[in-house]
């Protein structure tokens, strides 16, 4: 078994389309997508990069509290000129403060609310009236002797409690990472695995190899151990391609990593004992749909159909945050989503244990009967020697 | 030695049974070529895959170098080396790393596999391709790449499924040549082919094998003999019953 492990692994590094797709692929596309984000959250967060547009005096106090948030501002003649220059696309914002009536000076904020970044620039400039009104007040309690407690009898102060706690994470990691590790323990095994059993039954290599004195067990389990290994591999490329957009610290890095990556040994090996059991799962599903198919297309077919049964959960597993189900036990019993939110929870600071250890002793259990199965349908003959 | 009785496979369809081998006995001894002389789908292929344990027969029971097919598959399969023209090579392994791999897979380890594949490529003049990947070799030399992997482990018995097709003059003469080196050194060589003028030159005795069933066996003189022709084409002919379909032609 241990030298069709060894061939098999050989074999598949080999092959061009395994390097790219299962290990480049999976490395490069986190580098990309935390690049993306990194660039739209950096210049989302700064207000130096959104310019409004004011109609009005460059003196008006609306003007300076504006340019004192740090906005770029451009003043215009009048407010038609910014609707006309809203539609064209060429403003976010546009402030028209009108004339003044019993002492309230009304301000219309004009914005296109197809337009995200104009969405977020009218939000910001309402933020800005709002502080100039609470600067106002405050003014006006002060030279009435009027306490603020008499207009603010409750004041709000939010307090973190993992302020000074290792807080893991980014939000952004920690929805994305696990996805893309599960889907890649998949994905990565995906394109090879037509070849591992279908393809050597079109290409009338796997003769050679059933007449040798291996039982076919021992054939089919060597195959599945050198896909799961590629399984494992392409999953564990995307922290690779973490680690790597850590250390060339690209545009956007300091946002994606506030936090750190929430990556730590204890974190790391975690990691590794949730995958082991999930990549030999999918392994046994992938050689299942092999060893059934009678050539690569078909099999093609049928991994193609069985990616949705991983897809599923883990899409879920993006958005489990928004839910509680994260915290039920009946969560840990389900595949992939199991091992996909365990993988949220690590990457949070807080792996929960339990979780882990049911997740993973489910996961032994599918990867057995799975496996079992694989080698009850590769001795088929009338399965394995179709042409 | 191959000992057949009654050797037979039916192949379950969707919808019904297909007799591919029945009632198939022979015996093919150290030392000799026995040849499996058929037309396309007569059934030569099914019997060889049954006996290298591909498939398992329905009915009857072999004897592969002493070795039940049934109880001892692993022990039948170790004496056994298997050429066909359709089994291919894995491209991306070399010619040395394929015969490393298989010799590794029939049980061949350290000095004993050296010398092994050491002989096999001395025998087969390999030394020019050894370290090219099997995808860029030419037919011959991806034939005698499979002969290397099939003479490996030194089989007493070895079969080979019309190993000529599809090849060119030289690279069949080589071919043909191994096989009655082989046949020299005493192993049991049992030989399918559909092409006459190889049955007669190198086979012992033959086996004419028709729609699944085996309609006579015996020498090449023996067969011309008992049906009263005089060469193996007619004998084959009218063994297996042909008609013209078309009675004259002007």
């Amino acid at each position: 078994m241990s030298d069709v492990f060894r061939k098999e692994l050989m074999d598949m590094l080999r092959d061009k389309r395994v390097r790219t797709a299962a290990l480049i692929m999976p490395a490069l596309l986190i580098f990309m997508m935390m690049f993306i984000f990194g660039t739209v959250l950096s210049s989302v967060g700064k207000p130096q990069e959104t310019e409004i547009h004011y109609v009005g005096k460059s003196s008006d106090m609306l003007y300076v509290a504006i340019r004192k948030a740090g906005f770029k501002v451009k003043v215009l003649s009048s407010a038609e000129n910014g609707r006309k220059l809203l539609d064209a696309g060429s403003a976010r914002a546009v402030v028209a403060p009108q004339p003044e009536a019993k002492g309230i000076t009304p301000v219309k904020v004009f914005f296109d609310e197809s337009e995200q970044m104009s969405v977020i620039a009218k939000e910001r400039v309402l933020a800005v009236i709002g502080k100039v009104n609470d600067v106002v007040l405050k003014r006006y309690l002060k030279n009435n002797a009027v306490p603020e407690a008499a207009v603010s009898p409750l004041r709000a102060e939010a307090d973190n409690v993992r302020a000074n706690k290792p807080q893991g994470a980014s939000e952004i990691l920690i929805g994305l990472l696990p996805y893309l590790i599960v889907i890649w323990a998949f994905f990565g095994g995906m394109n090879i695995a037509g070849d591992l059993v279908a393809g050597e039954k079109e290409k009338q290599t796997l003769e050679t190899l059933l007449i040798t004195p291996l039982t076919r067990r021992q054939i089919v389990l060597g195959k599945l151990f050198a896909l799961a290994t590629i399984c494992l591999a392409s999953s564990m490329a995307s922290l690779v391609g973490l680690g790597a957009y850590a250390l060339i610290k690209p545009k956007g890095s300091a946002e994606i990593m506030a936090n750190g990556l929430g990556l730590s040994f204890q974190s790391i090996a975690l990691t590794f004992v949730l995958m082991i059991p999930l990549v030999m799962f999918f392994a046994s599903l992938l050689i299942l749909a092999s060893s059934y198919a009678k050539n690569v297309r078909e099999a093609q077919t049928y991994l193609g159909l069985g990616s949705f049964v991983v897809m599923l959960p883990a899409i879920f597993s993006q958005f489990i945050g928004f839910t509680d189900y994260g915290r039920t036990i009946w969560i840990h019993f389900i595949p992939v989503l199991n091992t996909a939110n365990n993988l949220r929870m690590i990457l949070q600071g807080k792996p929960d244990f339990l979780g882990i250890s049911i997740t993973v002793g489910t996961g032994l259990l599918l990867a057995g009967v799975t496996s079992l199965l694989v080698v009850w349908m590769f001795n088929r003959e009338e399965l394995l020697v179709r042409s | 030695m191959v000992l057949t009785e009654n050797l037979g496979k039916v192949f379950k369809d969707k919808k019904s049974l297909k007799t591919a081998v029945e009632g198939v006995s022979f015996t093919a001894r150290p030392g000799e070529i026995f040849g499996l002389l058929g037309v396309n789908g007569a059934g030569k292929t099914t019997t060889l895959r049954m006996l290298s344990t591909v498939i398992a027969p329905t009915t009857g029971r072999a004897e592969v170098a002493g070795f039940d097919l049934i109880r001892q598959p692993e022990d039948v399969r170790r004496s056994i080396g298997f050429l066909s023209n359709s089994t291919a090579l894995y491209g991306r392994l070399t010619s040395k790393e394929t015969l490393n791999y298989f010799g590794r897979l029939y049980g061949l380890h350290d000095q004993r596999l050296k010398q092994r594949i050491d002989f096999v490529i001395e025998t087969l003049r390999m030394q020019e391709f050894l370290d090219r990947p099997c995808d860029r070799l030419s037919t011959g030399q991806k034939q005698r790449t499979s002969i290397g992997r099939a003479i490996l482990h030194d089989p007493a018995v070895m079969f080979f499924d019309e190993p000529t097709a599809g090849l060119d003059v030289i690279t069949s003469q080589t071919v043909m040549e191994f096989i009655e080196g082989a046949r020299d050194s005493g192993k049991t060589i049992i030989f399918s082919t559909h092409i006459m003028s190889e049955a007669e030159r190198l086979c012992n005795r033959i086996a004419i094998i028709d729609d699944g069933r085996l309609h006579t066996e015996g020498s090449v003189a023996e067969i011309l003999e008992r049906t009263g022709t005089s060469n193996l084409e007619r004998a084959f002919l009218a063994t297996v019953g042909y008609r013209p379909e078309v009675e004259t032609y002007v």
